[in-house]
């Protein structure tokens, strides 16, 4: 991308960046261009937004503030099962 | 074997009633499927067993039996990536997927389509978190991604894996990588928009 086009970057180019930008990895032109962009586009700057939230959200919902998911008692019943056979 | 055998500090006989609902549900939140979840789980107390001289007692027994759960999700992620995943690295092949949420062509080309385009949510995250419900929605939009996807996207977000981790895990480059989640994240916004913070 030249540095043109990089800095007039449409919807679909700038939330490409949303994951590259999570981990420090944009380059020069591109968070510059990214900026620029979420400056002047508040879908965009919506969906940045609303996309750092749902990391968020999953981060906390599976690292233990919920209560757990239990096995169903047939399962458990195979598991035993499964291991029983295997120890003898 | 010698003297002390290892048998003697893991209690298999246990297994199951001390960790059955723990495994499970660490795999669930990762494969969002119950019939593969207790498939995994179960394979893992069987693999177990039979790995057991190669259990070290420094770690716990729950701790390396999720190291073996770990291990089977990511070769059950390897084995579901179909060929519909693979063509969005074709940049030839028609893309309905980015069309849908992106103008294709026009004076508008690449950016939001109106019937796509983020809204106002009428929830909060702080709130929301704390929900069964919110929970529920959020592991079946997950569910819905394809199983690649969602594997990047928990791989990064629940575990905390750094990308070149989850590429070599899931044998992506890192402009695959890069791809995968764009699509996973307009996917699952869209997702959690419907069927929650739009709501």
């Amino acid at each position: 991308m030249s540095l043109l086009t990089t800095l007039l970057m449409t919807c679909k180019d700038a939330t490409y960046l949303h994951t590259k930008r999570c981990e420090g990895k944009l380059g020069f032109s591109e968070r510059l261009g990214l900026r620029l962009h979420l400056l002047i586009c508040g879908l965009c700057a919506k969906f940045f937004e609303q996309a750092d939230e749902l990391e968020k959200c999953t981060h906390e919902t599976f690292n233990g503030k919920i209560p757990q998911h239990t096995a169903s008692d047939a399962s458990k019943q195979r598991m035993k099962q499964a291991l029983d056979s295997e120890m003898q | 074997m010698s003297a002390d055998k290892p048998e003697q500090k893991l209690e298999p006989e246990k297994w199951i009633d001390k960790y059955a609902d723990a495994l499970y549900s660490y795999a669930f939140a990762r494969v969002n499927r119950q019939d593969v979840a207790e498939d995994l789980v179960q394979d893992t107390f069987v693999s177990a067993w039979k790995a057991r001289e190669s259990f070290l007692f420094n770690a716990s027994e729950k701790t390396w039996l999720i190291s073996i759960l770990k291990r089977k999700i990511i070769d059950y992620y390897r084995k579901k990536s179909t060929q519909n995943e693979l063509n969005i690295f074709d940049k030839d092949t028609k893309d309905d997927f980015m069309d849908h949420f992106f103008a294709a062509s026009g004076k508008y080309e690449g950016h939001w389509q109106n019937s796509t385009a983020p809204l106002e949510w009428g929830k909060d995250f702080e709130t929301s978190v704390e929900t069964d419900e919110f929970q529920d929605i959020l592991t079946g939009c997950i569910g819905k991604l394809p199983p690649k996807w969602a594997a990047a996207f928990t791989m990064k977000n629940i575990d905390d894996m750094d990308s070149e981790e989850i590429c070599k895990e899931l044998q992506i480059t890192p402009s695959n990588y890069w791809v995968i989640m764009h699509r996973a994240k307009l996917q699952l916004r869209e997702c959690m928009e419907k069927n929650w913070f739009g709501k």
